[in-house]
C-alpha cells in the first residue's frame, strides 16, 4: 500500500506537535523515521494507522481517504495494518496466546486449537517460546515488546508500523527483530514504517530514512545519503552529538528571553 | 471615567463569567459525550453485536461481588426504617402499619436507590479505573488498531451486565430490607409474625414493585455508561485514572438521584 501524507498538522491542546508533515511511503519499502524524543514520531505513526485524525491536511492510502470509506471498508482497511506500540500495549486481561491471536479469534472466528500452532509460529519468529499461557504482567519489558510484535504480524497485515521495535532488547534479540523486519518485507512484500533511536538498526533495515524535526520532515534519503549528509541537523542526530544545531537553538531562545 | 479599582472589579467579573462559562460548556460536553456513548452501545445491542461470554463475566463481577455489601446495607436500612416508623406510628397507636410502611418505602424507593448507590461506589469506580488504565496504557488504541470497536468490546458487556444485575440486586435488596424490618418488628416491637407478613404482602401492589424495578433498570444503565465514559476519556496517566474514578462515582450518584426524582414524579402522576 502506498501512503501519502500531505501537509498534516496535529496539536494537543496548545501544543503543536506536527506542523505540516509531507511524506510519501512507497508500496513495499521500509521507511525509518528518526527524530528527537517527544518530537511527535509516535503521533505520526498513530496518524498513519488511523488511531487519531489530523487537524489539517490529509493522508491517502492508495489514493483513498479514511473519511471516504464506509464502516465495513474502514474495518477491512484497519486489518491491513499491524501496529507495534511503543509500550507494547498488550491486553492485560488476556494471556499471551489470546493477545497474539486476537484478530484471528475475534474477526476470523478461529478456535483455540486452530490458533495455537499459528501463535506458536509467530512467537518463534520473534524469538519466544513456551509462554503462550502466561499473562502479560509476568513478562519482562523486552518480552512484552516482542509479544506485541507477534500480535501485530499475526494476521498478515500489508502495512506494519513499528514504534521502537528494538528499544529495551539485548543486542542479539535486537538483531533477531531487525532480520524479522527485513524478512517481512522481502518475503511478504509488506510496507513498513519504523521509528527507532537505534541507528545500527535504522541503517540495517531501512530503504529510506526520514528525519522529523520541529514538527516537519527535514530530510529524507537512503541510509548512505543520510550517513553522508551535509544537513547539520541530521548530522548531529545520526552521529549522536550533544553539540550542534538541535541542542544550540533552544539555548538561543532562552538567551533572548534573558536579554529582554 | 472608570476608576482603577472599578477596572479591577470588571476584570475579576470577566474572569468569573469566563470560568462559569467554561464550566457550563464542559458540563454539557460531558453530558453530550455520555449520551453519544449510550447511543452507540444501544446501537450495538439492537444490531445483536453482543459478547455474551464477557457479559457473563461482568455479571459475575458486578452482581455476585456486590451481594455482601447490598445485603448489609439493605438489612440495616430495613431495621432502621422499622424502628423509626414504629416510633412515630406509636403516637397514633398505629404501630401495626410499620409493615406497610417498610414494604412500600423499600420496594418503591430505598431498595433501588440504595442498591444503585452501593453499586456506583463499587462498580462505577471499578469500571472507570479499569477502562481508564486501559486507555492510558494504550490498550484502547491497540483494540482500535486490531479493528475492534472498544464500545462493542468493553462498554456493551458492562452496560448489559449492570442493567441485568441491578435488576436482580434490587429484588434481593427488597427481600433483605423487608427481612430487616420483619426482624425488628417481631423481635423488638411485639408485632406478630403472621400479621407482619400478611400486611407486607397486602400493602404491596404489582405497580409498586414494578416502579422500583424500572428504576433499577435505568440506574444500572446510568452507572455503567458513566463509568465507561470517564474510563474512555481518561488522560494523564495514573493521576488521570484517579480523577476519572472520582468523576465516575460522583456523576453517577448525582445522575441516579436526579433521575430518581424524575421517575418518582412520573410514577406519582401516572
Ligand atoms: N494523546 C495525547 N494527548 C496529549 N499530548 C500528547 C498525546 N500524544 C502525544 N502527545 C504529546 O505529543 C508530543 C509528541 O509525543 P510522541 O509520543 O509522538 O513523541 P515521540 O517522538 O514518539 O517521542 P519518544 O521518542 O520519546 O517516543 C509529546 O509532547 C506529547 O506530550
Ligand atoms: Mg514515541
Amino acid at each position: 500500500m502506498k501512503i501519502e501524507i500531505r501537509d498534516v498538522y496535529k496539536s494537543f491542546g496548545s501544543k503543536e506537535v506536527l506542523k505540516g508533515v509531507n511524506l510519501v511511503i512507497n508500496e513495499g519499502e521500509t521507511l525509518v523515521v528518526i527524530g528527537s524524543s517527544g518530537g511527535g514520531k509516535s503521533v505520526l505513526l498513530k496518524l498513519i494507522t488511523g488511531l487519531i485524525e489530523p487537524d489539517r491536511g490529509e493522508i491517502l492510502f492508495d489514493g483513498k481517504r479514511l473519511s471516504d470509506m464506509s464502516m465495513d471498508e474502514a474495518e477491512q482497511h484497519q486489518m491491513k495494518f499491524g501496529m507495534l506500540f511503543q509500550s507494547a500495549a498488550l491486553f492485560d486481561s488476556l494471556n499471551v496466546m489470546e493477545n497474539v491471536g486476537f484478530v484471528l479469534q475475534e474477526h476470523r472466528g478461529m478456535k483455540e486449537s486452530e490458533l495455537r500452532p499459528i501463535v506458536r509460529e509467530k512467537l518463534r519468529m520473534v524469538g519466544l517460546e513456551g509462554i503462550e499461557n502466561q499473562m502479560p504482567a509476568s513478562l519482562s519489558g523486552g518480552m512484552k515488546k516482542r509479544v506485541g510484535l507477534a500480535r501485530a504480524i499475526c494476521y498478515d497485515p500489508q502495512v506494519i508500523v513499528y514504534d521502537e521495535p528494538t528499544t529495551g532488547l539485548d543486542p542479539i534479540n535486537s538483531d533477531v527483530i531487525n532480520d524479522l523486519i527485513i524478512s517481512m518485507q522481502e518475503k511478504l512484500k509488506v510496507t513498513s514504517v519504523a521509528v527507532t533511536h537505534d541507528m545500527v538498526s535504522a541503517y540495517k533495515v531501512a530503504d529510506r530514512i526520514a528525519m522529523l524535526y520541529r514538527g516537519q520532515i527535514v530530510g529524507i534519503g537512503t541510509p548512505d545519503e543520510i550517513q553522508k549528509t551535509q544537513n547539520p541537523v541530521i548530522r548531529q542526530f545520526v552521529t549522536g552529538s550533544a553539540h550542534g544545531p538541535i541542542t544550540d537553538e533552544p539555548k538561543k531562545v532562552n538567551q533572548n528571553k534573558n536579554e529582554k | 471615567m472608570i476608576k482603577r479599582f472599578q477596572l479591577k472589579q470588571i476584570i475579576l467579573l470577566k474572569f468569573a463569567v469566563a470560568r462559569t462559562g467554561a464550566g457550563v460548556i464542559s458540563f454539557f460536553t460531558q453530558i453530550g459525550g455520555i449520551i453519544v456513548l449510550l447511543n452507540q452501545a444501544l446501537g450495538h445491542i439492537f444490531r445483536g453485536e453482543i459478547r455474551w461470554k464477557s457479559t457473563l463475566d461482568q455479571m459475575f463481577k458486578i452482581g455476585v461481588m456486590s451481594l455482601p455489601l447490598v445485603f448489609l446495607t439493605s438489612l440495616f436500612t430495613g431495621m432502621v426504617l422499622a424502628l423509626q416508623s414504629a416510633y412515630q406510628l406509636r403516637l397514633f397507636a398505629a404501630q401495626q402499619f410499620t409493615a406497610d410502611l417498610v414494604a412500600l418505602s423499600i420496594a418503591r424507593e430505598l431498595g433501588p436507590v440504595l442498591t444503585a448507590m452501593v453499586v456506583s461506589g463499587r462498580v462505577g469506580a471499578s469500571i472507570a479505573a479499569e477502562l481508564g488504565t486501559m486507555k492510558v496504557t494504550e490498550q484502547i488504541d491497540a483494540l482500535k488498531s486490531l479493528a475492534m470497536d472498544p464500545v462493542e468490546y468493553l462498554a456493551v458487556p458492562r452496560f448489559l451486565a449492570a442493567i441485568i444485575m441491578l435488576f436482580v440486586l434490587t429484588i434481593y435488596a427488597d427481600v433483605i430490607g423487608m427481612l430487616g424490618g420483619y426482624l425488628v418488628s417481631v423481635l423488638k416491637l411485639d408485632i406478630s409474625s403472621s400479621d407482619y407478613i400478611k400486611r407486607s404482602i397486602n400493602s404491596l401492589m404489582v405497580k409498586d414493585v414494578m416502579t422500583g424495578l424500572i428504576k433499577a433498570f435505568c440506574f444500572g444503565g446510568i452507572i455503567s455508561i458513566v463509568g465507561c465514559f470517564y474510563g474512555f476519556n481518561t488522560k494523564d496517566g495514573a493521576e488521570g485514572v484517579g480523577r476519572a474514578t472520582t468523576y465516575a462515582v460522583v456523576v453517577a450518584l448525582i445522575a441516579v438521584i436526579a433521575s430518581d426524582v424524575l421517575f418518582t414524579a412520573i410514577f406519582y402522576f401516572f
